[in-house]
């Protein structure tokens, strides 16, 4: 196992060289302070790393994975993504397309579009000639076993199916951070299993870095790192595994 | 002491001129008589009778050349359409000394006697009421959206008419009777007449374009399709009432 | 997937939501356009008419509330006139709306002096012209013998007098096709109206200039008090029914308008709460703001646009079939500037981003993670 530098009071990352993601004194408070989700954070991610958020439920995994990926504004604190401060990016839209990849515990497919049109929204409004998104579309969901589920509306998919297209969709530009809140919450052990597997595979091709939020310690155990959070807090007690 | 006297000068006179600023019913009716003043006029309009049912009668046509001075009115009518009217005449005059007389193509007619088959009837066309002694405000009312003053004229005791009293709203700026109510000396409502749209004489006055004329529950309606307001009366326009009997009060 | 086509995929999943909305952008946009169009080709008539006679200049009394200024004797005005420098000749016309046929509504009926130039614009296409002045007979239009059934020989009841049809022509303006015309000197009998006429027309000389036109006007004023010379053109947009029409059809385009806008702001804000979880996805999905914006406001504008050009067609079938009404035969001649025509649907849209654009805003305020969380 190894073990938490406790004396530097933060989680830090394998390797010497800059982290993907830094975090310093991260929070975010609700009701003027009374409501506090997330109370002080500090945490490196290596780039490559694979960083399981685990703790029990409410203690602030999705918070910090949604601050992680700029979908949330902390009260306090600062986000860097390879030392550039988040508050100095001009554009945090720009920052989620080009950088980083969600997957959903719920999916989150649009329900009236087939799975590659789903693949394909996040290329909409970009830069780009549309056919070559097109064929990445589709070079992805090849490889991610649906070639024959082009049209198939996410209804008509099964659990496994469903977060395939999605990690598919979280892949479609390329991004270097792969956040992912419980992919595996909705599936079967069979098919959790199997995107697990597909994560790690795309992972090791990509050389993606993937922060996942689980409670599975079979999940979880698949890491390189846990981070373990109580109560909005990073929680100095607990075990880092492997 | 100066001061005091002047105070109660000036609170007297604020009492005052409002109450000198609006008309009183005998200088309405002479705006009215004024407004009428015509040296010759020829106007076509057309009458349809409805039923209480809705049904409408075949309309009527009919030309009527009139006169209107200080101190005589009178209209012909002539009967254009449809054929069993055709050139029909009746002719009435009314004098402010209250002689009246009416004639058709036979003799002597009877000035209240519905004209062509319809609810219009001449006597009303020459608004005599304005000429009667006793006018009254009645208040205030609104036709059709537009406010209008009431003033009510009553027939003198030795008058004959079969109208007795005349209730009208009136526009006294526009010179125009928005709603003229005639009643009989019983107090029963004869006639109403009531305008439904208008239109602008050269004086900037108003004239009534179409009206009702209601008698209990039927209506006509009569509407003014052509005129000329400067229309040169010929002579022996009138020839009809010429050697009649005039009614006098 | 292009932006268009995602608005165009959003708009088809709501088919009955966006076809009411596009209707009622479409009847808006019917009625603007027959009312303008109505409007327009009333007033292109008229100065057709007066075009088509060749006259230059109208003189008639000033302050005409009516449809037809009020009559006057034409001699001593019209000898006046023919006394000016430019002015070739002067002639009276009559113009009144008769009923001449219990099952007909009323028409117009003209009064041209007999033997003037006004006569030559038109093409007889049967029977033969009044032989003089005092011939009581009329000439019809095309549109009218066609309303009142008319032919060579038949009899018109005018005002009491029985008087035979003995020709039928032609004109290049409508009105005059649908109208009724005899001699001056028979319209006056027949209107009780004997030496008068309402508008004295004057034919200039064609070398007269602009500046010899406004010397005209500006004499009659002075010598004239009570009366104006104008132009065809400016007779008919003085014309209370055609100023009436034109301000008729500008509230209604500004009332569809506004109606418009409501229902497309209602119809989108709608859809944008209904889509909140969707709308939070793409942004999360990195979909800038603006985009989520040119999104709704691309749906609403679609909706519009299709509603606007639904309209057009809607407006200009219906004119024509009020054209053909017999009510209205001869009385309408629609006038649709192709430039109108391609307006319309482009303010539909506008009306269409109008009415989007506060939901618009709303759906790109979302924060993603609130929106995610809803069902």
């Amino acid at each position: 196992m190894t073990q938490l530098n406790l004396e530097q009071g933060c989680l830090p990352g394998t390797s010497g060289s800059t982290p993907i993601f830094r975090a310093e004194g991260l929070a975010l408070h609700f009701d003027d302070g009374r409501t506090r989700a997330l109370d002080g954070i500090d945490i490196e991610v290596d780039e490559g790393e694979f960083v399981a958020i685990v703790g029990a439920s409410g203690c602030g995994k999705s918070t910090l994975l949604n601050l992680i990926g700029a979908l949330d504004t902390p009260t306090t604190g600062e986000r860097y993504f390879r030392d550039r401060p988040y508050s100095a990016m001009k554009d945090l839209a720009d920052f989620r397309r080009q950088h980083i990849g969600f997957v959903f515990q719920s999916f989150h497919l649009i329900p009236t579009l087939g799975v590659l049109d789903n693949v394909l929204v996040p290329t909409i409004g970009a830069q780009g000639p549309a056919a070559g998104y097109r064929e990445r579309a589709l070079e992805l969901l090849e490889r991610l076993g649906l070639a024959d589920r082009l049209r198939h509306f996410p209804a008509t998919l099964s659990g496994g199916e469903r977060q395939r297209a999605a990690i598919a969709r979280a892949l479609i530009n390329a991004p270097d951070l792969l956040l992912a809140d419980e992919p595996t919450g909705s599936l079967d052990s069979a098919n959790a299993a199997q995107v697990l597997d597909l994560l790690s595979e795309v992972r090791r091709e990509r050389g993606l870095t993937i922060i996942m939020v689980t409670h599975d310690a079979g999940v979880s155990s698949r890491a390189d790192r846990l981070v373990p959070l109580r109560d909005g807090k990073l929680d100095q007690s607990a075990e880092v595994a492997r | 002491m100066k001061m005091p006297r002047l105070s109660v000068l000036i609170m007297l006179a604020a009492i005052a001129l409002p109450a000198a600023a609006a008309p009183t019913a005998a200088e309405l009716a002479a705006k009215m008589r004024e407004a009428r003043l015509t040296p010759g006029f020829e106007a076509r309009f057309q009458a349809v009778n409805l039923a209480p049912d809705g049904q409408r009668s075949t309309p009527i046509k009919a030309a009527v050349v009139g006169q209107f001075d200080a101190t005589r009115r009178r209209l012909v009518l002539r009967g254009i359409a449809p054929e069993a009217i055709r050139d029909e005449i009746r002719a009435v005059e009314y004098r402010v000394d209250g002689c009246s007389r009416a004639a058709d193509g036979n003799g002597p007619a009877d000035p209240f006697a519905p004209l062509f088959g319809t609810r219009l009837v001449a006597w009303d066309m020459l608004a005599p009421w304005w000429d009667w002694s006793r006018q009254s405000l009645a208040g205030a009312d609104r036709v059709a959206g537009r406010e209008c003053v009431l003033v009510r004229s009553r027939a003198d005791d030795r008058d004959t008419p079969p109208i007795r009293e005349v209730l009208s709203c009136i526009d006294a700026d526009a010179g125009i009777s928005l709603r003229t109510q005639l009643f009989d000396s019983h107090g029963a409502l004869v006639r109403d007449i009531t305008v439904v749209t208008t239109m602008r004489k050269e004086s900037g006055l108003l004239a009534a374009r179409k009206v009702t004329v209601a008698v209990s529950d039927k209506r006509t309606e009569v509407e003014t399709y052509s005129g000329d307001e400067h229309y040169e009366v010929p002579v022996g326009a009138f020839a009809k009432l010429e050697g009649q009997a005039t009614t006098c009060r | 997937m292009t932006l268009f086509e995602f608005a165009l995929h959003n708009l088809r999943q709501r088919p009955a939501r966006s076809l009411l909305t596009a209707m009622a952008v479409a009847l808006g946009v019917a009625a603007a356009v027959a009312l303008t169009g109505i409007a327009s080709g009333f007033e292109a008539s008229w100065q057709k008419a007066n075009d088509a006679r060749g006259t230059d200049l109208i003189v008639t009394r000033l302050a005409s509330t009516n449809a037809m200024p009020s009559p006057f004797r034409a001699e001593p005005l019209q000898n006046q006139l023919r006394g000016y420098p430019k002015v070739r000749d002067v002639v009276g016309l009559l113009s009144e709306m008769l009923s001449v046929d219990a099952s007909a509504p009323p028409l117009f009926v003209f009064g041209w002096t007999h033997d003037s130039y006004l006569w030559q614009h038109l093409k007889l296409v049967a029977g033969r012209w009044p032989a003089n002045a005092d011939e009581p007979v009329v000439v019809i239009g095309v549109v009218t013998a066609e309303l009142l059934h008319k032919k060579v020989g038949d009899m018109l009841e005018i005002e009491g007098r029985r008087m035979p049809v003995v020709g039928v022509f032609e004109s290049s303006a409508a009105i005059e096709n649908g109208a009724v015309l005899m001699t001056l000197d028979q319209a006056q009998q027949t209107t009780d109206k004997p030496g008068k006429v309402n508008v004295l027309n004057v034919k200039l000389d064609p070398a007269a200039t602009t500046t010899d036109v406004d010397a005209i006007k500006a004499r009659i004023r002075v010598e004239m008090p009570g009366f104006i010379a104008i132009t065809s053109g400016e007779l008919v947009g003085q014309n209370t029914v055609v100023r009436i029409a034109k301000a008729m059809s500008n509230a209604t385009t500004l009332i569809a308008s506004l109606v418009g806008i409501l229902i497309v702001f209602n119809t989108m804000l709608m859809s944008v709460n209904e889509r909140t979880r969707e709308i939070g996805i793409l942004l999360a999905l990195g979909w800038h703001r603006r985009t989520v914006i040119q999104l709704v406001c691309g749906e609403a504008a679609l909706l519009t646009l299709a509603g606007g050009i639904a309209g057009v067609l809607v407006g200009v079938g219906l004119t024509w079939q009020l054209e053909h009404l017999d009510l209205l035969r001869g009385k309408i001649d629609a006038n649709f500037p192709l430039s109108f025509l391609l307006m319309m649907p482009i303010l539909a849209m506008l009306v269409g981003v109008c009415g989007g654009l506060y939901p618009a805003m709303k759906a790109s305020r979302l924060a993603p993670s609130h929106a995610l969380r809803q069902e």
